[in-house]
């Protein structure tokens, strides 16, 4: 590892320390921008800039809708108090430790850079702890993007078609549309 | 003409323009179910790829459409897999109208629609993952009306869909990167792992099918019967197309064991579970596993008379399901409760949605003279033959469910103590009577019905091969 893949992957653990920490919609937006950075700043080493970059804007995206879409309902997201937070944090670190663990068994089965492998795994496992964590939509619609982020950066060491990367990038806009409507649905006019 | 732009452009745009017009409920399902049974009868009489001479008239379809160097094929062979797929559409769209379903309904319907059609026909079949999500992604307005606030049952729909396409993509680098032979030998049983995963967490296999009861009883019964009813069905016809094009797969004897212990997985444990169960709606989530399992249970078979069995089985398989959504629905639209506590003089205000649900709980459990009877016996016999040891605990799960039927029965007949109104409508009559009498008929004459719904095993032309 250099200095290259060293910065983006800290942006990678800093981000899901910060979406898994601190539960209001500013932090998580930092968090996600955090993430996607790192993730564009990986995949950008492997794949053209500009399919790379269309993964940070659409990311970025995403969370800017999930986060426009709390701002509307007008109500806080649950608060977390500080042993909920050392529980978290603790978690999360375990959740890192997991990832180092498991890299050489997945560099085994992946043939993939191992920086990106490496930011993969802390994601899909930051992903999946967001997932386990909570019920409210918003953050579960994060957990979703964290998970698929992380998935993105190991399958983009595997294949780079611009279908993929398109497919890929409506299915992010997807999870952040499908989690608006998650947040909004109650308050939408009604059915009939 | 293109058979693509028909069958997958054509309703995604439809349901698109129908979006903008959604306030219009009648004439947008009315649309969306014309469309439909427009599209499956196309499908039924123009052959895909051949000059079609209609009066002075010459055209030929042609079978692929090239998308950002990928292509979209329709050919002969997923003829009569389109004629099923726009049909069972045409008849929900139509239903829809009579069960009063909401303004996201047939817009967001066509849209999944196209958007699992456009699974099966994409190629490399990697991409089918991408476009399977998609479909979970456009159901969720489906099942979540506007104007209610969303459910653990519909996230944790979306998470499970969502956390299977990555492995799908992932095996399908693996099965699709070229020659099979050039491959490390070590790696296939790994990525055949990763591809069953996938499938599994698609398809709601044990252990991950915990959503599945919770959706059906936290959302409408019509929308997640609808999504229930075509979502398991595409990806099982999936599974069998990468089944197909793979040989190594075709080739793997453990993979079919796989296959067919998680079948009976299933069944036992839905069995077991449904036996237990105090509302009717969870039991409808319990039916749609049990039937996955028996769909696995044929396709592990590994032979050609198991996916005869399998294919054959999907038409009792999509009227048990619509019949029981169906009642379910005229019982949650009339304010009805459907947890036993609630039940009572449930018969005298509903007597042909009881009915209706009765014979579709008895059909899913394969009672005799139902649509369920003639595939399940088959079923059973054809894998008594090749895992005798196995066939005692089907039996159990079948009989678990069963039990779950009879509890049901025993609740649904309880007399109300003051004289009760009828609360059908003469529509909602209508339709159940009508599902009800298919559900009888294919019971009565299955060779009728089920002769015309093999061929879609032509999707999986390789499987054909198999003895």
């Amino acid at each position: 590892m250099n200095i290259q893949t060293i910065i983006p992957v800290l942006f990678l653990v800093a981000g899901s320390f910060i979406l898994i920490l601190f539960l209001g919609w500013r932090y998580t937006l930092l968090g996600l921008a955090l993430q996607y950075l790192g993730v564009f700043w990986l995949i950008a080493q492997t794949l053209p800039v500009g399919l790379a970059a269309v993964k940070l804007i659409v990311g970025w995206m995403a969370g800017a809708i999930l986060a426009s879409s709390q701002v509307s309902l007008g109500e806080d997201l649950p608060f977390s108090d500080l042993a909920g937070r050392i529980f978290r944090g603790f978690v999360m670190i375990f959740g890192v430790i997991v990832a180092y663990s498991i890299l050489p068994a997945a560099e085994a089965w992946i043939p993939v850079e191992g920086s990106l492998l490496t930011g993969g795994l802390i994601l899909l496992i930051s992903g999946l702890i967001q997932l386990g964590l909570t019920g409210n939509p918003f953050r579960l619609s994060v957990g979703l993007l964290t998970f698929l982020a992380g998935f993105e950066m190991i399958y983009a060491g595997l294949v780079s078609s611009v279908l993929v990367v398109g497919l890929l990038g409506l299915i992010n806009l997807g999870i952040g549309l499908a989690g608006s409507y998650f947040i909004l649905s109650s308050t939408l006019e009604e059915a009939i | 003409m293109n058979a693509p732009i028909i069958w997958i452009v054509v309703p995604l745009g439809t349901g698109i323009i129908l979006w903008f017009l959604r306030r219009r409920r009648g004439f947008v399902g009315g649309i969306a179910a014309g469309l439909s049974a427009f599209l499956a009868s196309l499908a039924a009489v123009f052959p895909i790829g051949e000059v079609i001479r209609l009066g002075g008239l010459q055209f030929a379809l042609s079978e692929s459409l090239f998308v950002l160097g990928r292509s979209f094929n329709l050919t002969n062979n997923e003829r009569p897999l389109l004629v099923v797929i726009f049909f069972v559409c045409a008849v929900w769209f139509a239903s829809g109208l009579v069960l009063k379903q909401h303004r996201f309904f047939a817009p967001f319907g066509l849209m999944v629609v196209s958007a699992l059609i456009g699974a099966l026909a994409v190629q490399p079949f990697l991409y089918a993952a991408l476009l399977v999500e998609l479909a979970v992604l456009l159901s969720i307005p489906l099942l979540v009306p506007p104007g209610e606030p969303v459910q653990s049952g519909v996230q944790r729909f979306l998470i499970f869909q969502t956390m299977g396409m990555p492995f799908i993509l992932l095996a399908g680098w693996v099965f699709g990167s070229g020659d099979i032979a050039q491959i490390d030998p070590a790696i296939l049983p790994r990525a055949a792992v990763v591809l069953g995963l996938g499938f599994a967490l698609w398809l709601g296999v044990f252990p991950f099918y915990f959503w599945v009861p919770q959706l059906t009883n936290q959302t409408h019964p019509f929308s997640a019967g609808f999504v229930l009813s075509l979502l398991p069905v595409s990806i099982l016809m999936l599974g069998l197309d990468f089944i197909s094009q793979i040989g190594w797969l075709r080739a793997s004897s453990g993979m079919f064991l796989v296959v067919q212990l998680t079948g009976v997985l299933m069944i036992i444990t839905a069995g077991g579970w449904a036996a237990f169960q105090d509302d009717i709606s969870r039991l409808f989530g319990y039916a749609v596993i049990l039937e996955s399992g028996y769909a696995l249970l044929s396709i592990g078979l590994n032979t050609l008379p198991g996916y005869m069995i399998f294919a054959a089985g999907l038409l009792p398989r999509l009227l048990n399901l619509f019949v029981l959504a169906t009642a379910l629905s005229v019982l949650k639209n009339h304010g009805q409760p459907t947890d036993f506590d609630h039940l009572q003089g449930i018969f005298q205000r509903f007597p042909v949605a009881v009915i209706g649900l009765a014979l579709a709980l008895f059909s899913i459990s394969g009672i005799p003279l139902l649509a369920g009877f003639p595939v399940r016996l088959e079923a059973l016999e054809l894998f008594a033959s090749q895992r005798p040891v196995l066939i005692g605990w089907v039996l159990l799960g079948n009989l678990g469910f069963l039990i779950g039927v009879i509890r049901v029965l025993l609740h649904v007949v309880r007399v109300a103590d003051q004289p009760e109104q009828r609360l059908e409508t003469w529509k909602e009559r209508g339709l159940l009577l009508g599902g009800m009498l298919f559900l009888v008929l294919f019971g009565l004459m299955p060779g009728v019905f089920y002769q015309s719904v093999i061929f879609i095993l032509r999707v999986a032309p390789a499987l054909l091969t198999a003895r």
